[in-house]
Parts: C-alpha cells; sequence; structure tokens
C-alpha cells in the first residue's frame, strides 16, 4: 500500500501533510524536495484529466474524440469542473498544511500551468465554459454567484501561455453571443471583460471592447433607420426591413470567404438586395467614404441580420470609425 | 546531572568522554531505528514518531544533559530521522507491504 506524500495529498490528511512540511523544512528550508514531490503530484493527475478526456497531449496528434460540437461542449465542461476542483483542493492544502509558503505556492502554480498547457485545447475549453455560463450558466443566479463563476475562469485563463490563442476563441463564442442575442446578461458580459483585462492588460481586450462598442452604435443606427424608413417609404413598398449590425473589421472574427466576392459568398434574393441598398444609402449619406461590405453569415431566420464590414478610407484609423 | 558533576568544557569527562560516544551511538541507533521502521510502517506513523523522537531528545537535554548537547543531538535526530528518508516519504516510492 502506498503511503508517502502522493497518498497524503489524494486522500487530503491535513495533519500528516502538516507534520511532513514542519519536519522536512527543518533540514529542507527551500521546500526542494516537497515542492518537486508536489509539483509532479499534481502533473500527475492533471495528466490523467487531459487524458480521461481523449485529449492528445503530444504535439502533432490529433484528439480522438473531437465528435460533434456538443460532444466538445461536454468535454470542456467536465475539464474545468476537473481542473477548477483540483485546485480548490490544493489552495486548501496550501492554506491548511503549508502555511501558504511562498515556495509550496509557487511549486502549485507550476504544476497547473504546465499540465494546462500540455492540454492544447485548454483555450478552446476554458472560452466554452465562459460562453456556456454566460448564455445559459449564471440564468437565476445572483451576482456573486455569477462573479464565483467568472472568477473560476479567470483562474483558468491566468495559467494559459498563448493568450492569442483564447482570444481567438474568445473572440468567436463573444461574435455570435453579441449577435444572435444569446447572453444572458450584459453586466456579467462587462464583468467577464473586467476580468480579462486585469489579468492580460488592457491591449488584450481593446478589440473586445471594440465589439461591444459596435454593437451599441449599431443599435442606435437601427433606430434611426427606422425612423428613415417610416418617414421616407411608400405605403405600397413591400421591402423588408433590415437589421443590420455595423461591425470594424478589425474587431470581429469575420469570415473572409463569407464576403462579397468570396467563395461562400451569401446570394441574397432581389427583395433583399433592395432593401440592402437603401441601407447602404442610408449608411453612406451618414458616413461618407465608408466601404461597406455584407456578411450574411451571421443570419437568424425569420430576421436577417446581416454583418457590415466597415473599411475606414483616407487613412482614417478603424478604431475611431468604430467610435462615432 | 552530568552537567552539574562536570562543567561543560571540552577538558572535562562530559566533553571529552562522554559526549562523543552519546553523540556516536544514537546516531546509530536512529539510523537502524529508521531503516526497520521504514520497512513495516506507514509514512504517517513515521512522520509521528520523528515528531516524537525529536521531542524526547530535547527533554533529555535540558534535564539530563548538558543544553549545550542539544543542538548536536538533535542535529543527529534530523539528520538520520528525516534527512537520509524524506525523498522516499515525498516520492511516491514508499509503500508497505
Amino acid at each position: 500500500m502506498e503511503t508517502g506524500l502522493r497518498y497524503m495529498l489524494i486522500n487530503y490528511k491535513v495533519d500528516d501533510l502538516t507534520r511532513t512540511f514542519q519536519l522536512f523544512r527543518r533540514v529542507d528550508p527551500d521546500h526542494r524536495i516537497l515542492t518537486a514531490g508536489l509539483t509532479a503530484h499534481i502533473q500527475s493527475i492533471g495528466k490523467e484529466i487531459n487524458g480521461g478526456l481523449g485529449v492528445a497531449t503530444e504535439k502533432g496528434k490529433e484528439p480522438e474524440s473531437a465528435g460533434t460540437p456538443a460532444d466538445s461542449l461536454q468535454a470542456a465542461l467536465k475539464w474545468v469542473e476537473l481542473v477548477l476542483a483540483l485546485k480548490a483542493k490544493h489552495d486548501l492544502i496550501l492554506a491548511e498544511a503549508f502555511d501558504n509558503e511562498a515556495k509550496m505556492k509557487s511549486c502549485v502554480v507550476e504544476g497547473f500551468s504546465s499540465f494546462i498547457n500540455d492540454n492544447r485545447k485548454a483555450p478552446e475549453f476554458i472560452s466554452l465554459f465562459i460562453d456556456e455560463n454566460l448564455k445559459k450558466g449564471i440564468k437565476g443566479k445572483t451576482e456573486q454567484e455569477t462573479d464565483a463563476i467568472l472568477e473560476n475562469a479567470t483562474v483558468l485563463f491566468r495559467y494559459i501561455r498563448d493568450k492569442d490563442v483564447f482570444e481567438r476563441y474568445y473572440k468567436t463564442h463573444l461574435a455570435k453571443r453579441l449577435l444572435q442575442g444569446r447572453s444572458v446578461s450584459d453586466d456579467a458580459e462587462r464583468g467577464m471583460l473586467t476580468k480579462l483585462r486585469l489579468v492580460a492588460g488592457y491591449a488584450f481586450t481593446t478589440k473586445l471592447e471594440g465589439m461591444f462598442k459596435d454593437m451599441k452604435v449599431s443599435r442606435d443606427l437601427m433606430t434611426d433607420y427606422k425612423k428613415h424608413i417610416s418617414q421616407s417609404r411608400a405605403k405600397d413598398d413591400m421591402t423588408p426591413e433590415l437589421q443590420v449590425s455595423i461591425l470594424t473589421s478589425t474587431y470581429w472574427p469575420l469570415s473572409f470567404s463569407a464576403m462579397e466576392g468570396g467563395i461562400g459568398k451569401c446570394v441574397f434574393p432581389p427583395i433583399v438586395e433592395k432593401a440592402k441598398n437603401s441601407f447602404t444609402q442610408f449608411y453612406l449619406n451618414r458616413h461618407s467614404g465608408r466601404q461597406l461590405s455584407w456578411h450574411g453569415g451571421m443570419v437568424i431566420p425569420p430576421l436577417v441580420i446581416t454583418n457590415i464590414r466597415v473599411m475606414p478610407m483616407c487613412g482614417r484609423l478603424s478604431r475611431r470609425e468604430s467610435m462615432i | 546531572m552530568l552537567q552539574q558533576l562536570f562543567t561543560d568544557n571540552k577538558d572535562t569527562v562530559y566533553g571529552q568522554d562522554f559526549e562523543p560516544l552519546f553523540i556516536g551511538e544514537s546516531s546509530k541507533f536512529y539510523e537502524r531505528e529508521s531503516n526497520e521502521m521504514l520497512v513495516t510502517c506507514d509514512a504517517a506513523t513515521y512522520l509521528r514518531h520523528v515528531e516524537k523522537r525529536l521531542q524526547e531528545e530535547y527533554e533529555r537535554s535540558q534535564h539530563y544533559l548538558s543544553p549545550a548537547s542539544e543542538p548536536k543531538i538533535r542535529r543527529i535526530v534530523e539528520k538520520e530521522l528525516i534527512e537520509s528518508h524524506m525523498k522516499s516519504v515525498a516520492e511516491v516510492t514508499l509503500t508497505i507491504p
């Protein structure tokens, strides 16, 4: 039967761990042996968590259980849940047995960081976890409960070395939430953004914040456009009203193949084309010198939501364009 | 007791004859004891025993020996009971049949 450090950690033997820590520090004040053992233990449990989900940890090898999006969501939620549970347990052990000693703390960070970054899907999993919660999970939860969930996600985000990969997933998920109106709470969205900014810095969230700004500008614009139509068009005009979001091209994860002229171009029926032209005219009258490009990729029937790419002309910065 | 009979000094019988012998024998004793214990008992029990031995030696040095011997004997217990075996306790290898 195994009885060493690993056994004590797995079975949460706080008294024995405290004793080990106190006795070892007499002869090993830098905790070299204990930190090495603790890091190795976390890495091996982490490897099991990664492996249990069929996630390939070797580079170049594709994960076996890619499956459907639903499978991958379940895998993501399970992975996040297991990692968070492991983290909570070791936070307790650090506080109760290891005196929250700095070297002990940093070896726990090292262990988590190592196996989380071994999992190439970790950035996607964390973003999926946030996405699921902002769409459904936090429904009916109090502000504090919501904050706790998002804080948990932030804890994992902190460990991710390649923050850009995370940003790519987060942007895609956020774009869908915003354009399809699937977010439960705007406050929670903003809260999450603030947390990401605190970890990764202002530059990291600039584009994400730009997406929120675009949505607000678009809402205001649509109000004006509706007013404009109701005043200008003839009574028997059956042209449908469009719901348009104006998106700054550099902020959004737009697929260029779906753009006009691209391979995946969306062909609109003539009646929609007419509505498009009416909108384009309205828009360019207000903001001359911009280039609009229609994206049909995010359409939700029966409403037609069309994303327009705003291209700055005459050397104006695209960021300014979005802040009108 | 002993330290009252002989002043605590290198030239005394205590310093010259007793203390080196005491330290040497203790060292051998703890080396043997720890090796025996680690094949029969689990890590937690072993560590509790180490804690007890440290306390015993501390009290002995305070009551019967010269307090000057305390760091020396403590060092022996720490070396033989902790330092020599901490790797096997920390790594996953420490198992009992």
